[in-house]
């Protein structure tokens, strides 16, 4: 396997044309938008908040929203981006309606979105190699979690800009910069490790 | 900037780059490939910036429990059916259907008579058909059509003198009677099809994101809502695309497409949801999947003439689902 990615290799056409079915009422196509994005939203969802009943909550009523009003429903390509953007409104709303509540809380949601920068390598770790990655991590941590969210939306969900800062309630140049920044600030970190990269070089170029 | 200038920070910059790494597709996957075969010095760039990307993940992740999942999915399904009783989903597009199809009819009416009012009143004939089922119908001038399952076709009892005009929503086969005095023209969603006297097959479904019309002989033009023409020859297939609303012309092979007509059913690699789809039109049945089931995978095979039970049968011998069939449903569950 050479320049492959993720397993699910989901073309724009399939995409539109699995919603298309939805809107049309085949309860094959709900099932499969459930099956596909279920487990992606959840596991978005909890980086929200601890509270598991919530998000699974906010899906149910995300996907029973979607089956009532089916008919209105725009086209889409990227169902992804379409789920996303609504659980990220239902649960932030869910969040906010508890506070007021409670009156207990005052500050902004604090959300996890926390990252993993060694996901996918799996080499030898040596002192060097410990510092680098607590150094990065500690750099990692000092992101706010709007930032954090964004860094992940990009580089492990695969939004683009604009779904982004549609997605965060802003303007695609302030999403750009927010990845823009901590391209710049992890960058500066990665032509350290030169071993992994050399060996990885190898390890991708061979089979060409 | 161009590609070839481009050190790490700016691939990963490039979100077109960047969604190819994670989610390749026919489109992004050729253009990538083909520019590093061209660019073969920009190779070790492009994998530290993929090694980049595939570094990074959520440093929690959280799973939803099995039991939790068929739950929430249990729910889902129940509103769903609740909300689709008995037949209902023909009801919306037969209804607008009716009425564009009589507008045709009398707007064509109203231009050749030149403002004269029409003294004949337009009765229309519909025949549909269910999932399941194939009709053959014959036309007055003594045009046969085969209609596939889950069709409907709208035709006058009486064709007029200048034009014969059919309206078509789902699949039939064609065999036009010769009159070059009089085109047959079938409408069918956003295409219009045109021919003397010829066979061929249209495939129009509502939920299809492509309309296809193949040439088994004869000739036949092809036009959509913009303008855009098409002139189709014996094994031309042409494919109107409903999201980009262009046509395209391909070579086909027609009797592969015109099994249906003779009971032939063909899967050419295709998922298990567009199957189940194919097989709930066919066969009439309505299939139901509970709980968490193994979809993945892509599938071919040919039954002539098989009943739903050894195609089934077929399938999930190498998949990884079981099924059940109780009368007109279809269960599908884990193995």
């Amino acid at each position: 396997m050479d320049f492959q990615g993720s397993s699910d290799k989901q073309d724009v056409v399939s995409e539109y044309r699995l919603w298309e079915k939805f809107r049309q009422g085949s309860e094959i196509a709900l099932t499969e938008i459930y099956r596909l994005y279920a487990d992606k939203l959840y596991n978005y969802g909890c980086q929200f908040t601890t509270d598991t009943s919530l998000v699974r909550d906010c899906i149910q009523d995300l996907f029973l929203e979607l089956i009532r009003s089916k008919e209105n429903l725009s086209p889409t390509d990227s169902i992804r981006f379409y789920l996303f953007r609504s659980l990220r409104n239902g649960i932030v709303h869910s969040l906010q309606k508890g506070k007021l509540r409670t009156q207990k809380e005052t500050d902004s949601i604090a959300a996890d979105f926390n990252i993993t920068f060694f996901q996918d390598t799996e080499f030898l770790h040596d002192q060097e190699d410990l510092e680098r990655k607590q150094l990065i991590r500690s750099k990692l941590d000092l992101l706010p979690s709007i930032q954090r969210e964004a860094v992940l939306l990009y580089f492990y969900e695969g939004l683009s800009y604009q779904q982004i800062a549609d997605l965060l309630g802003s303007k695609r140049k302030s999403a750009q910069s927010l990845i823009y920044r901590a391209i710049k600030l992890l960058g500066d970190n990665l032509l350290v490790h030169r071993h992994e990269l050399i060996s990885l070089a190898i390890f991708l170029v061979i089979p060409f | 900037m161009h590609y070839d200038q481009y050190k790490v920070n700016d691939f990963l910059e490039d979100q077109y780059f960047v969604q190819w790494v994670i989610r390749p597709d026919g489109t992004s996957d050729l253009f990538w490939r083909n520019w590093l075969k061209q660019h073969p010095d920009k190779r070790l760039v492009v994998e530290e910036a993929i090694a980049f990307i595939r570094s990074i993940g959520y440093a929690h992740t959280h799973h939803l429990e099995k039991a939790e999942y068929t739950q929430i999915l249990n729910r889902l399904q129940e509103a769903h059916r609740h909300r689709h009783k008995a037949g209902s989903r023909f009801a919306p597009f037969i209804y607008s259907g009716i009425a564009a199809c009589v507008l045709l009819l009398l707007m064509v009416l109203i231009f050749r008579y030149d403002g004269q009012v029409p003294d004949e009143k337009i009765s229309l004939k519909t025949v549909s058909t269910e999932n399941g089922q194939k009709k053959t119908i014959d036309l007055p001038d003594g045009s046969q059509v085969i209609l596939n399952s889950g069709s409907v076709l709208r035709f006058p009892e009486e064709f007029e003198k200048g034009q014969r005009e059919v309206e078509l929503k789902g699949e039939a086969f064609f065999r036009v009677s010769k009159d070059p005095e009089r085109p047959f023209v079938i409408h069918s969603g956003e295409l219009t099809t045109r021919v003397l006297g010829t066979s061929f097959n249209i495939r129009s479904y509502a939920d299809d994101e492509k309309i296809l019309v193949s040439v088994a002989t004869g000739r036949v033009r092809i036009e959509d809502h913009q303008g855009h023409i098409e002139t189709l020859l014996p094994s031309d297939m042409g494919v109107f695309h409903k999201s980009e609303m262009a046509i395209e012309k391909l070579k086909c092979d027609v009797d592969a497409l015109t099994d249906w007509t003779r009971g032939i059913l063909i899967f050419k690699d295709e998922s298990l949801p567009e199957i189940f789809d194919r097989l709930e039109k066919w066969y009439g049945v309505k299939i139901k999947i509970e709980g968490k089931v193994d979809l993945e995978g892509k599938y071919s095979g040919r039954y002539d003439r098989k009943p739903l039970d050894r195609v089934l049968e077929g399938i999930s011998y190498t998949s990884q689902f079981n099924y059940k069939v109780l009368n007109k449903t279809v269960t599908i569950y884990e193995k």
